[in-house]
């Protein structure tokens, strides 16, 4: 079987100091003492918990009625939920979404025309703004990037693989055209 | 270090990097149909030619693949069928990159995830969107996913 990739987290779980499972983890019946130390934090965070979610019901309550007044004060209760809860999403993550259903609404002929004009987000990758020009043509001497950086050689490599890419495609035009 | 990454399924996402900052190029991979809905040699066959000329081509040092989710896991949705084709698939990855002297490493999909977006739970639109804003215009979710496994390869031998 292939070699497995491990993601890399912090604060990884070991086992006792000569790395040995500790007494009472998958090491055949549990000792009595476990329980006893596990039992009385258990009914300690309950404690917490139980009290804390008393605190949260009022808050919720509390939020509710902030709501309700806003609501009776003319604003529009859902599209604050709703806002809220872009706010919370990513940019980009909206942007697709958005894109897609503009998209969908267009092949259902609807006229609805909210999400027409949103665009998918643009390519930060000099790379692939280099591959897009010299795909479509551009002269090299539009690099936007500034010379001798980084960024300036990838875009140039880029763009040199678009051309390759445009050549290839000709190439391969030409010879399915019928010889005269 | 160049690096094929492979998002196993009957489209094959795949992404060629130079190193973990450079894309060399991308794209999906239709797997042909088979004759018949149980006729899997024929799809086998077509990725082992596919995956054998990437190699000649691209010559990686290292394939890697997003492992096929398991029947036992509890959210796994897929059908016997497709569970039995894509084990297939990461067995011909396997033989077609042993045969060429290639590395191979797979990528649990939750681990591919968890080095793209940051959640080992993202659906595909966050998957896209994390590729995208790397700056990479991906066409669909499997080429996003290969460019996690990808990335995910790359941090499991220790390459930034």
């Amino acid at each position: 079987m292939a070699e497995r990739a491990r993601s890399r987290r912090k604060g990884k779980k070991v086992k006792g100091a000569n790395g040995v499972a500790r007494a009472g983890h998958n090491s055949g019946e549990v000792p009595d003492e476990v329980y006893q130390r596990w039992l009385p934090k258990i009914e300690l965070a309950t404690k917490v918990y139980d009290s804390a979610a008393k605190i949260a019901k009022k808050r919720k309550s509390e939020l509710a009625s902030v709501f309700k007044a806003a609501g009776n004060d003319g604003c529009h209760r859902d599209a604050i939920h709703r806002a809220r809860g872009f706010a919370k999403q990513d940019r980009a993550q909206l942007a697709i979404e958005f894109a897609e259903v503009g998209r969908v609404l267009r092949l259902m002929e609807s006229p609805i025309d909210l999400f027409a004009d949103v665009k998918r987000p643009e390519i930060t990758s000099p790379y692939l703004r280099g591959q897009q020009a010299g795909q479509r043509g551009d002269p090299a001497t539009d690099n936007p990037e500034i010379p001798g950086s980084e960024a300036f050689m990838d875009w140039a490599a880029g763009w040199e693989n678009g051309q390759q890419g445009n050549r290839e495609t000709l190439k391969g035009d030409s010879a399915a055209l019928p010889l005269a | 270090m160049r690096l094929l990454a492979l998002d196993t399924s009957t489209h094959v996402g795949w992404a060629l990097f130079a190193h973990p900052h450079r894309v060399v190029d991308f794209d999906t991979w239709e797997m042909p149909e088979g004759n018949t809905a149980d006729d899997m040699g024929t799809r086998w066959l077509a990725f082992d030619f596919w995956l054998a000329g990437m190699i000649r081509n691209h010559r990686p040092l290292t394939i890697a693949f997003e492992a096929p989710i398991s029947p036992n896991m509890p959210f796994a949705k897929s059908n016997t069928r497709t569970m039995r084709l894509l084990h297939g698939i990461t067995v011909i990855a396997e033989t077609v990159a042993a045969r060429h002297g290639v590395r191979c490493i797979e990528v649990p999909n939750s681990t591919a995830k968890l080095r793209l977006v940051g959640d080992h739970r993202a659906k595909k639109p966050a998957m896209i969107a994390a590729a995208l804003r790397l700056g990479h215009q991906v066409a669909d979710d499997n080429q996003a996913d290969a460019i996690g496994v990808a990335l995910a390869t790359y941090e499991h031998l220790g390459i930034s």
